[in-house]
């Protein structure tokens, strides 16, 4: 085995670079006898913890590094920088630091080239290995392919004396591009005259030659041009690949010291990034904190439990974990975690005001496993009680767990918004990042970028974006994309590039994003350990890892996320108070309100938390939730993980035959999963369930378990889950369970995967699942408008929420100039207005309307909607269109889109088309003293008659306008259209099981799930209510552009009705046709969500 | 770019040519003359998405009598040709 170690290779974390990830890499190189490997990605290391745990899996030692962009004289070059030592990564980091820091200073905050300055390499040089640069860019090759020998030899000399030469080598690759000798020959001589040793290396960017392709095809996408175009950026042939160690020698027969030095380097190189790192969180191993945690929680405890039944469970519960956290190590972990939350009251009470409503609500809530934990609870990073709710710790908190738990919050959006950058004033900003996310990519994406790169024309490129998934099976795009775009084109040669591009795309990351809320906290700079760089929101920053490479290294992370639900629980708790002065304190609601349970029971929980989606509806009337408890379970219930464990039905069965028959017993694979299961009836539904059944069943160590677990949920550890059963197996026969059955109990395991939710994050998710029930039950107008409010959010868009609640008659009011704040309102009817539906004999409406914001309407600046509200504040409602326009500059296009949003209608004629008239008539005037002049001295009442829009030209007004129809459903006037053959979706629902029916409706949500094995689901809805069809795979393909692109259909099909719950198994479907077609343009179609108007 | 059928030749258009290589495939003799030294060797491969992809091995030589000649081997033809230098 000739020896070699290649140093200078890029992963796809060289974003739109490297073709291959970093776990390819390192099988390869394994596979061809290299003892090691470096990483070398551009400007950064955000691989470089993910290729290290791949190479210990494939048994290789991993090398850290960067390929380093230095500024020179106005000009970029590369560096080529491995990490001897632990000094070598601090200086690593604080160079990657240095140079993103100005990379977004432009008002796009669009990323710019990394770069450093190149004398900043003088101070920062210890502890690293410097290598002199690629053949293309590096900064001494350059030089020579300039010309400028002299210069070559001066920055060689430069960095010689920066990095000395022990650590300085003269890099030499062999790219097979012309002149190559001569450089390497020029090379050689400048490494004999400063008397360096050489190096070869080989610009490695993708694990095999077959990956070139797409490698060139990442290059063009990145500079923005077709393939042809990229040609003197791109590499040029398929060299640059990991080669064997033979062949890489054989690549430089003049230079065998420069092949045998990669050795000698390699072995100097002994820093481990897994465990050199030296990162420490605030309070890590300070013994003060024992006492400080104990005493916080005894206080606590006193507080919460003392002389009730579960205070001796408590104290119990409290020792035990208070010993596991002290013998760990981690009471400072906890304390950091309450000095969080109590930065979150302060900003809570800041954001809310000191007198608010939303006062009595805690800043924000666990979620998780950390929800089990007493601790937690006491400490406040909990609402659940984990003693009543009968929690499992173990899967949080136990004596081996060796990586730190994660702790997730839930915070309103608003109060995180705030949170973020006080944690960064608090802990410094050098102390404190957000954690980085890798989007990769999708079929959508693929086929826009790839489409480009090949000279696909961008109409078709569209066309075939929106119906086709490349990632789905073979014969469903190619089906796709023919009916796209046609069957020469989809057979032709570039599109069938395309879709191999994709395919080979499809898992590598296109570029580094924020996550959504993971932060990480440290003591020493945080840019000594892991670059930070500017993330493309203001005032935020990144680590270059993401959550699991955090976790990798030991972070401690804090999830801070921002809960749609929670934001719109508070909304609604403050404009409850707004408009009926009523303070609602949700920590003292009645857990047990019949009323609530029997709206979940009847599936009306369009817009509740956690149980609102098309699946849950098909279960709730099925399971029946009765308590708390029972809503636990339903949120846990409809997830992958029980899903794919053939846990659903079994549960549902057993729970159904518990209420016919109190008697009945469930059956258990085996009685020892009995004290395991028994709460479940048999199945695993929980996380720590898996945990709890391979410790009972087959003798598991805890930390074995969380093994388990943790191999069947990420990514890279799949590989571990054949050792898992076979210890397993042996560890329950030991325990005498015959080997079929273990094999079928491991079986559930595995179906189970890593796709469920443990039980005390349940428990939170089900409580919250209560408090947004009973909100919507009995607060139904403000619970809508604080939905409204904080769209994007849930599992519906805005005008299937409007409509749901119209059916169970609350009022919705279309927005208005004169009426309408910015956002959506809760509003009592006024007797007096000539359009209210308040009664008459003012005996007053039993709950107020909901008012929809000025910033529902589209195309208008919410800054502007601002001012307008803000000036009738000041001053008096505006009594015409010129007294508007006179004192606001709003211009002409939001004037137009206020007229035909119906915004103006409380104004004289300022109906749809009439205000559109008058708006001609008001939009040009001069600002002059005291207001602004009309254009036109004549009132608009002396305009023409124009009548209102009607129908579907009103439906389409109003899509188009706020996004929702307030005027009637447009199935109101499809129908017209159609036999009476074609029922309201409740008279079909109402027919008799196996009935066969027609129905028609808007398409609301369309699901698909991994899960259903080519069924799909789609939610009608009509102007009665919903309906949902059950489209079997051969329907679901025949139908298959419809289901995309339609937003009326019409389904023929069977009822179906079992327990409760109503589908119709559709045999045909056909596009119902408005006879605008502009309708079919603007409805919103369920699965994007409208957007509020900007 | 090679043109075939009977348009009008180009200047400088790669002519085929006789070569007997070595065991790594370099050339060693060209239409009968030797080959002295090979300077540069490199591989072009590109257009793969089009109908005509290039997959060529290319050398820059120098000849006993003198001259310097470049010359390519196509795949997946295995065809030599030599162009100006």
């Amino acid at each position: 085995m000739t020896p070699y170690v290649e140093l200078h290779c890029h992963s796809s974390f060289s974003f739109l670079d490297g073709a291959s990830s970093p776990l390819e890499l390192a099988e390869k190189a394994a596979e061809l006898g290299y003892p090691a490997l470096a990483l070398t990605d551009h400007d950064g290391v955000w691989g470089s913890m993910e290729f290290a745990v791949a190479c210990k899996g494939a048994g290789i030692r991993p090398l850290t590094g960067t390929e380093l962009t230095v500024a020179d004289q106005g000009r970029l070059f590369h560096l080529t920088l491995l990490v001897e030592s632990g000094a070598g990564y601090r200086n690593l980091c604080r160079l990657l630091t240095m140079a993103h820091a100005g990379t977004r200073e432009s008002r796009d905050r669009r990323a710019v080239q990394p770069r450093v300055a190149l004398g900043e390499l003088a101070e920062r040089a210890e502890g690293l290995i410097c290598l002199t640069g690629c053949a293309r860019q590096g900064l001494v090759p350059a030089a020579w392919a300039d010309g400028d020998l002299a210069r070559g030899e001066a920055l060689a000399r430069r960095l010689r004396r920066w990095f000395t030469p022990e650590n300085l080598r003269i890099e030499i690759q062999r790219p097979y591009w012309r002149h190559d000798h001569a450089r390497n020959r020029w090379l050689a001589g400048l490494a004999r005259d400063l008397d360096l040793p050489l190096i070869a290396t080989g610009n490695v960017h993708s694990h095999e030659p077959d990956r070139a392709r797409l490698q060139d095809a990442l290059v063009a996408v990145r500079l923005g041009l077709n393939l042809a175009d990229s040609e003197p950026h791109r590499r040029g042939n398929s060299t640059s690949t990991l080669a064997s160690p033979e062949q890489m020698a054989y690549r430089f027969p003049d230079h065998p010291e420069a092949v045998a030095e990669t050795v000698r380097v390699a072995g100097r190189i002994r820093f481990d990034l897994e465990h050199d790192l030296g990162y420490r969180y605030p309070q890590q191993g300070d013994p003060k904190t024992d006492r400080e945690l104990a005493s916080l929680c005894q206080v606590r405890i006193d507080e919460r439990y003392r002389g009730t039944p579960r205070e001796p469970e408590a104290r119990v519960r409290l020792e035990n974990e208070l010993g596991i956290i002290r013998g760990l190590g981690l009471s400072g972990f906890f304390l950091l975690h309450h000095d969080l939350l109590e930065l979150a009251r302060e900003v809570a009470l800041e954001v809310r005001g000191p007198s608010s409503a939303r006062g009595v609500l805690p800043p924000g809530r666990g979620r998780g496993s950390s929800v089990s934990s007493i601790v937690c609870y006491l400490t406040g990073l909990s609402h659940i009680d984990p003693v009543k709710a009968d929690l499992f710790t173990g899967r949080f908190l136990n004596e081996e767990v060796s990586a730190v738990p994660d702790i997730d919050l839930d915070f309103p959006r608003d109060i995180r918004e705030r949170l973020i950058p006080r944690i960064h004033e608090r802990y410094g900003r050098d102390r404190s990042a957000l954690v980085a996310a890798f989007p990769t990519y999708r079929s959508r994406g693929a086929i826009r970028d790839f489409g480009k790169v090949l000279g696909i024309p961008g109409t078709e490129i569209e066309r075939a974006a929106r119906a086709v998934d490349f990632h789905s099976g073979s014969d469903d795009f190619q089906r796709d994309l023919t009916q796209a775009i046609g069957r020469e084109r989809a057979h032709s040669a570039a599109w069938k590039h395309l879709a191999w591009l994709s395919r080979q795309a499809r898992t590598l990351p296109r570029h580094a994003s924020q996550h959504s809320g993971g932060m990480v906290i440290a003591t020493r700079p945080l840019t000594e350990i892991c670059p930070v760089v500017p993330a493309a929101m203001e005032q935020r920053q990144i680590v270059q890892w993401d959550k699991d490479s955090c976790q990798d290294a030991g972070f401690l992370k804090i999830d801070l996320l921002g809960l749609g639900m929670l934001s719109a629980v508070e909304r609604s708790i403050d404009e409850i108070h707004r408009i009926r002065g009523e303070t609602v304190d949700l920590s003292r609601i009645d857990l047990d309100d019949r009323e609530v349970f029997e709206m979940i029971k009847r599936a009306e929980t369009t817009g509740v938390f956690q149980i609102e989606s098309r699946a849950q509806m098909q279960m709730l009337p099925r399971m029946r939730p009765e308590n708390i408890d029972d809503l636990t379970i339903q949120v846990a219930l409809i997830r992958p993980g029980p899903i794919q464990g053939g846990a659903v039905h079994p549960y549902v069965e057993r729970r159904r035959k518990l209420r016919e028959d109190p008697d009945y017993e469930i059956p258990f694979a085996h009685e020892m999963l009995r004290p395991v299961l028994g709460e479940t009836h048999g199945v695993i539904i929980f996380q720590e369930q898996v945990i709890e059944v391979a410790m009972h069943v087959a003798g598991f160590s805890s930390s074995e378990a969380e093994s388990l677990r943790r191999a069947m949920s990420r990514k890279r550890s799949r590989r571990s889950l054949e050792a898992h059963h076979q210890r397993f197996v042996e560890g329950a026969v030991a325990n005498g369970v015959e080997r079929e059955v273990a094999d079928g109990i491991f079986d559930q395991i595995i179906g189970f995967s890593g796709f469920g939710f443990p039980k005390a994050h349940s428990a939170a998710f089900g409580l919250l699942a209560y408090q947004s029930a009973w909100l919507k039950h009995h607060y139904g107008p403000e619970y809508l408008a604080s939905l409204l409010n904080e769209q994007p959010m849930g599992f519906y868009p805005p005008d299937s929420l409007v409509q749901e609640a119209k059916r169970t008659g609350v009022e919705v009011l279309p927005p208005d100039v004169n009426h309408s704040r910015v956002e959506c309102t809760a509003e009592w009817p006024d007797p007096a207005d000539p359009g209210s539906t308040a009664p008459v004999d003012g005996s007053g409406p039993a709950q107020p309307s909901v008012r929809i914001g000025l910033g529902y309407v589209k195309g208008i600046n919410e800054s502007e909607m601002e001012k307008l509200v803000a000036e009738r504040d000041l001053g008096d409602s505006f009594s015409d269109l010129g007294n508007l326009a006179s004192r606001l500059p709003l211009s002409r296009s939001d004037l137009e889109q206020l007229a035909w949003a119906g915004a103006l209608r409380s104004l004289p004629r300022g109906d749809r088309v009439a205000g559109l008239w008058s708006v001609g008539l008001s939009a040009n005037r001069k600002p002059l003293v005291g207001g602004r002049q009309l254009a036109l001295p004549f009132t608009p009442e002396d305009g023409p008659e124009l009548p209102e829009p009607r129908d579907w030209v009103r439906v389409q007004a109003e899509y188009s306008s706020i996004g929702m129809t307030l005027e009637g459903h447009p199935m109101e006037l499809a129908r017209r259209q159609m036999t009476e053959s074609v029922l309201p979706t409740t008279d079909a629902a109402a027919r008799p099981d196996r009935s066969w029916v027609q129905v028609a409706g808007l398409q609301v949500a369309r699901q698909r799930p991994e899960t259903a094995h080519g069924v799909i689901f789609i939610l009608i809805e009509d102007e009665f209510g919903t309906l949902n069809l059950i489209l079997p795979p051969p329907v679901a393909k025949r139908h298959r552009q419809v289901i995309r692109t339609a937003t009326l259909i019409k389904a023929s099909g069977r009822i179906e009705t079992s327990q409760g719950v109503v589908n119709l198994l559709v045999r045909g479907l056909v596009e119902v046709h408005p006879p605008d077609p502009r309708i079919k343009a603007s409805a919103p179609v369920g699965i994007n969500f409208g957007r509020r108007g900007r | 770019m090679i043109t075939s059928g009977s348009r009008p030749t180009r200047l400088y258009e790669p002519r085929p040519v006789d070569v007997a290589s070595d065991a790594t495939g370099a050339p060693v003799q060209i239409n009968d003359v030797d080959v002295v030294q090979v300077r540069e060797e490199w591989i072009v491969e590109d257009g793969w998405w089009t109908a005509a992809p290039i997959s060529r091995w290319y050398f820059e030589v120098v000849l006993i009598d003198g001259r310097d000649l470049t010359l390519f081997r196509a795949f997946p033809s295995g065809q030599w040709f030599a162009q100006r230098a």
